[in-house]
C-alpha cells in the first residue's frame, strides 16, 4: 500500500468515524449553581426529554431551591439556549418529573406529597395542575394516544406492595381532564410492580415495568388497544437461574420503551453478569405480544464495567438508538451510544462531549421527524457542581 | 400426586428456593435513619447492600448471619442499614441530596450483591466487602472496624496477619 492510499484510507475512516459520532457542542440546560445543587434525570423510562413540531422540552428535578422541586425549560431548535427554568410542582416537594409532547406543547407528571400530578406545558405558560389519584402514588410517565389524548401510567402503593395504574388525559387547551385510573394487569399475582414507561402505535399501547413477585425483578409488557383493556402480562427479559439452592435468579430493572412503524423496542438494564454489574440487554417485537430472545447492547469494550441509566429513542428511519453511561474508560461515567442497524447492535460509540473526568451520566434521549437525535445528560465538574447538558445530532450514517 | 404431597411440595419449594432480604433477627434501619443514629451514637455503620432474589445474599443470611456471636457483635458495635439496591424507596444523604436505594447502589458503584460497607457517621466510607461472606469473616471486619485496625493497613493485610495489626 502506498502513501496516497494509506492517507487516503485513513482520511475515509476519519470521515466515517465523525459520521457515525457526531453530536454538536454542548448547551447548558439548567444553570450551574453550587456544589450543594444535586441534579437528578431519573423519570421512570428516562422520559426526562420530549420533542414537539420544532421545540424540544427537558424536565428534571433540583434543590437549589432548598427542596427537590421538578423543573422544565425549552428550546425552540432555531434557538441558542434554553429559556429560564419554571417550576411545575405545586407546593411541596417534588420527584421524578417526566415529559410528553402534547398538542402544541407538553405534559409533564411528577411525584409531590405522595402523590403524582400532571399539567401543560408550553412556552405561553403552564396549565393547571391536576392530581391523578388519591392513593400513596409515585413514578409517573407519560406518552400521547392522539393530538389531545395521552395515557398516563404511574405506581401506587397498596397494603399488600405496588400497583401500576392507567388513566387516560384528555387535553382542551391548556387543562387536562383525567379519566378513571384503573391497574394495568393483575395486582394479587404482581405485587412489586415498579418503573412503569408506554408508548403509543399502530398495534397498540404498550406499557412494560418490573415486578419482583418471582423473587427477582423481570421485566413485563402489556398491550392494549383501546386504552382501557391490556393484555395479560408477558416477560420480555430472560431470567437466569444460577444456583438451585439460593436466589431467584438473574434481575432485570428499569426498563426503556420506543416504538417504530412496525416493531416495539424494550431495553433494560440485566443483572445476568455475576461481576461486572449491569448490562444492557434489549428485545424486540413486531405486535408487542411476542418478544424475541435477548440481545445484548454493550460491545465486548463495555464487558468489564456496569452500564447504568440506558435510554432508547427511534432514527427518522425507524432505527433503535440506546444511551447510557459506563466508566470503562476509568475515570467515571461517559456517555455512549449504539444504533440497531442490519439485525444487529453497532459498535459502542463514545459522545465525545459528554466524557470528562468527573461523571457524565444519566443520559436520555428524544428524535424528531427530521431525524435530529436530542440527548440531554448530567455533566459533573471537576470543581463538584452539576448541571444539565443538551446536545443534537443526527442519524449515524451508513457505514 | 395427593393433595398432601402437592401441598408439601409447594411447601418445600417456598423454604427451598431462599430469596434474600435483609436478615431476621437483626434492628437493620433505613439507609437515613442509621445515619442519623451513627451521628447521634458515634457508632459507624454497617450497609447491607442486598437485592430480592440475590443467591449470594440469601447464602450470607442463612449461614452467616444465624451467627448469635456475629447478631451480638454487629448490634452493638454498629447502626445497621438495609438497602435494597434495586428499591425505588427515597433516603437522604448527609449532604442533603435526596435519590433512590437504587440510585445509591449506581453511586456506590456496586458490581453485585451483596456488598458490605463500614461507613463513618458522616457516611463516607470506610472499606467494603463484595459478595458472600463467612461469620468469621464478618466477625473479624467488625473486629477491624470496631478496633479501627483500618486506620494502619487494608482489611486483607489484617485477616491474613491473624488480626494483629496496631490501630
Amino acid at each position: 500500500m502506498n502513501l496516497t492510499r494509506v492517507s487516503l484510507v485513513s482520511m475515509l475512516g476519519v470521515a466515517q468515524a465523525c459520521a457515525a459520532g457526531e453530536f454538536s457542542a454542548p448547551i447548558d440546560v439548567s444553570p450551574q449553581l453550587g456544589p450543594q445543587t444535586f441534579y437528578h434525570l431519573d423519570a421512570t423510562g428516562r422520559r426526562n426529554i420530549a420533542v414537539n413540531n420544532d421545540t424540544v422540552a427537558v424536565v428534571w428535578e433540583d434543590n437549589h431551591a432548598g427542596r427537590p422541586d421538578a423543573y422544565i425549560a425549552l428550546k425552540q431548535f432555531d434557538e441558542k439556549t434554553f429559556l429560564s427554568p419554571r417550576r411545575i410542582n405545586v407546593g411541596a416537594e417534588a420527584f421524578a418529573p417526566s415529559v410528553a409532547a402534547a398538542g402544541s406543547g407538553f405534559l409533564v407528571g411528577w411525584s409531590e406529597t405522595d402523590s403524582v400530578l400532571a399539567r401543560y406545558v408550553d412556552a405561553q405558560g403552564v396549565g393547571k395542575p391536576v392530581r391523578l389519584t388519591t392513593r400513596s402514588a409515585d413514578q409517573i410517565a407519560i406518552a400521547l394516544l392522539d393530538n389531545r389524548t395521552a395515557m398516563a401510567v404511574w405506581v401506587e402503593t397498596l397494603s399488600s406492595g405496588t400497583c401500576i395504574h392507567a388513566a387516560r388525559l384528555a387535553l382542551t387547551q391548556d387543562s387536562i381532564t383525567a379519566g378513571r385510573s384503573f391497574p394495568v394487569t393483575d395486582c394479587r399475582s404482581q405485587r412489586f410492580q415498579a418503573q412503569p414507561t408506554l408508548v403509543a402505535g399502530p398495534k397498540g399501547i404498550l406499557v412494560v415495568w418490573q415486578d419482583r413477585s418471582s423473587g427477582t425483578n423481570r421485566i413485563y409488557g402489556s398491550l392494549s388497544k383501546d386504552a382501557q383493556h391490556f393484555s395479560p402480562p408477558v416477560q420480555i427479559n430472560e431470567t437466569i437461574q444460577k444456583s438451585a439452592s439460593y436466589g431467584s435468579g438473574s434481575s432485570a430493572i428499569n426498563p426503556v420503551v420506543a416504538q417504530s412503524a412496525d416493531r416495539y423496542w424494550v431495553l433494560w438494564l440485566d443483572k445476568r453478569a455475576d461481576r461486572a454489574g449491569y448490562k444492557i440487554y434489549g428485545a424486540q417485537s413486531t405486535d408487542g405480544l411476542a418478544w424475541s430472545s435477548n440481545v445484548p447492547v454493550q460491545d465486548s469494550f463495555g464487558d468489564e464495567t456496569p452500564q447504568w441509566s440506558v435510554s432508547v429513542t427511534l432514527s427518522s428511519e425507524g432505527e433503535a438508538l440506546a444511551a447510557w453511561s459506563d466508566a470503562r474508560e476509568g475515570n467515571g461515567q461517559d456517555v455512549y451510544y449504539a444504533f440497531f442497524r442490519d439485525g444487529a447492535w453497532s459498535d459502542n460509540n463514545l459522545v465525545e462531549h459528554a466524557a470528562a473526568s468527573r461523571d457524565q451520566d444519566s443520559p436520555a434521549l428524544g428524535s424528531d421527524a427530521a431525524g435530529r437525535i436530542h440527548l440531554i445528560w448530567r455533566h459533573q465538574s471537576d470543581e463538584g457542581t452539576s448541571r444539565i447538558k443538551y446536545a443534537v445530532g443526527f442519524r449515524p450514517a451508513d457505514d | 400426586m395427593n393433595r398432601t404431597a402437592c401441598l408439601l411440595a409447594g411447601f418445600v419449594l417456598l423454604v427451598g428456593v431462599a430469596r434474600a432480604d435483609a436478615p431476621e433477627g437483626y434492628a437493620f434501619q433505613s439507609y437515613s435513619d442509621a445515619l442519623r443514629s451513627s451521628a447521634a451514637s458515634g457508632k459507624p455503620v454497617f450497609l447491607y447492600l442486598g437485592r430480592h432474589g440475590c443467591g449470594y445474599c440469601a447464602k450470607t443470611n442463612k449461614e452467616s448471619f444465624s451467627n448469635a456471636k456475629l447478631r451480638t457483635q454487629l448490634s452493638e458495635d454498629f447502626e445497621l442499614a438495609y438497602v435494597d439496591s434495586e428499591g425505588n424507596a427515597r433516603l437522604q444523604l448527609t449532604s442533603g441530596e435526596q435519590l433512590t436505594e437504587a440510585a445509591l447502589a449506581e453511586r456506590l458503584n456496586v458490581l453485585g450483591t451483596p456488598v458490605f460497607f463500614a461507613l463513618e457517621p458522616d457516611g463516607s466510607e470506610i472499606t467494603r466487602l463484595y459478595g458472600f461472606q463467612s461469620a468469621d469473616t464478618l466477625l473479624a471486619f467488625q473486629e477491624y472496624i470496631s478496633a479501627k485496625h483500618y486506620k494502619s493497613g487494608a482489611f486483607n493485610n489484617f485477616v491474613a496477619g491473624g488480626k494483629k495489626s496496631n490501630p
